[in-house]
């Protein structure tokens, strides 16, 4: 779907008329859908990309995002040849070898570990030409453009954007919604279970995260009688 | 492409407040606004070890205390001319030596992380006549104040979601006519999401 078709369907689920929307722009309606697609693709790590990267000798560090503009996670790298660089972890390459940051020694990269955002490792340091398979996250959608998460999981984008479009108005119109938050993450799990198991098929060495659900009923409720809680702790009743 | 929280502020954060532009807040002002985003770019770096520096400092013989960079949060690898040095305590290295702070050697193997491990890092053994190089300290690093003259924040830009969420719920929480508990707590719980992914993407730390 284009941004202008889920604008549209985003204001009528408000009851907005889409050609005249009074209470909720446009623009609102399409960040709240670039929001939904950015978190949806958090969740499950569904968009990938390919790049090369260019390893000098003697460099051992690399920032991947001045690459790769829009780099979330590294999935798999590969040498020229095809094998497989082996992830690591920097203490692990630190056991194997102490001068790990040194070593030019060698035919190809054999191991690279990630630290951070996008920071990657490797050693041997020496002159090759690798390429990254990384999950991406999208490109901001515009009212011409089209969404990118699959196809089927797009109608689950304007159930996040209408309780994301509520919180504005709260009460029981936020309360009345709330609930298809739980439609969104349920359609993320189930898309993140496909990649999960693609990605273990594709040998990538990251996986999309399982994660634990908020109960946002229970979050409701527990709002009406206390003042929330803005800390990791959870809400009692 | 990083998360730009001016941008946030138009598309994201004055609609939820009910205003198209700082000059239509009422209950909030733009620089309070930028406080809140602060607060939330902090609390999800501790979450989440997202921001990396490799810190380099030349080896200078007899000198045994090194600094870290500023914001430093914690340390995850040190080198010292080239070869891994070993996290230590000071109990450790008493019991290899109980002149452990004076003695120098060629090959540095520990390290010890003074103040909490936020300012310096303390080698041992100091660096004798003859070792040259570098000490190299890897650290995570909590980013810079996010204010208006510096509203880049060196993240993912689909975090900037979570910067939204959680400013829009500091503002819905401050004791104004405008609280609204319940969107403050949908906001926040929905955050509370953005950092389990975070964390399990770049590493939990403290």
């Amino acid at each position: 779907m284009t941004g202008q078709e889920l604008t549209d369907r985003l204001l009528k689920r408000v009851g907005e008329n889409p050609s005249t929307p009074r209470f909720f722009r446009q623009a609102d309606a399409l960040a709240a859908i670039n929001e939904a697609q950015q978190l949806f693709v958090l969740l499950t790590l569904c968009l990938e990309a390919e790049t090369p990267l260019a390893l000098s000798s003697g460099v051992f560090e690399y920032d991947a995002s001045s690459t790769a503009a829009n780099w979330l996670v590294c999935l798999a790298i590969r040498r020229a040849d095809g094998v497989k660089v082996q992830p690591s972890t920097l203490g692990e390459m630190a056991a194997l070898n102490p001068l790990w940051q040194a070593t030019t020694a060698g035919s190809a990269p054999n191991r690279y570990a990630v630290a951070g955002f996008s920071t990657l490792y490797f050693t041997p340091q020496i002159t090759a030409s690798v390429t990254a398979t990384y999950a991406r996250g999208p490109v901001a959608l515009t009212l011409g453009g089209s969404a990118e998460i699959p196809e089927e999981y797009q109608p689950c984008l304007l159930d996040y954007a209408q309780v994301r479009l509520r919180l504005h108005q709260g009460a029981q119109l936020l309360a009345a919604d709330v609930a298809l938050l739980r439609q969104f993450f349920e359609a993320a799990t189930k898309c993140a279970a496909y990649v999960r198991t693609r990605s273990l098929d594709m040998r990538y060495d990251v996986l999309p995260p399982e994660l634990k659900l908020p109960d946002f009923s229970r979050v409701l409720k527990a709002a009406k009688k206390v003042a929330p809680m803005l800390d990791s702790k959870p809400l009692s009743e | 492409m990083p998360c730009n929280v001016e941008s946030l502020l138009t598309s994201s954060i004055y609609p939820a407040l009910n205003a198209t532009a700082s000059t239509d807040l009422v209950f909030w002002t733009k620089a309070t606004l930028y406080e809140w985003a602060h607060e939330a770019v902090q609390r999800l770096a501790r979450a989440a070890a997202g921001l990396i520096f490799t810190d380099t400092r030349a080896i200078v013989t007899g000198t045994a205390d090194y600094p870290l960079p500023a914001r430093t949060l914690s340390v995850l690898h040190v080198t010292a001319a080239d070869r891994t040095i070993r996290a230590a305590n000071a109990r450790d290295l008493e019991a290899r030596s109980s002149t452990w702070r004076a003695a120098e050697g060629v090959v540095i193997s520990h390290y010890i992380r003074q103040d909490q491990g936020l300012t310096s890092i303390k080698i041992y053994p100091k660096p004798a006549t003859g070792l040259s190089g570098a000490v190299r300290a890897t650290v995570h690093l909590l980013p810079p104040v996010v204010s208006e003259a510096a509203a880049i924040v060196a993240w993912p830009e689909v975090l900037g979601g979570y910067i939204a969420l959680r400013t829009i719920a500091a503002a819905r929480t401050a004791e104004t006519e405008a609280k609204m508990p319940e969107a403050a707590a949908v906001a926040a719980e929905i955050g509370l999401v953005y950092e389990q992914i975070a964390a399990k993407l770049w590493g939990g730390v403290q």
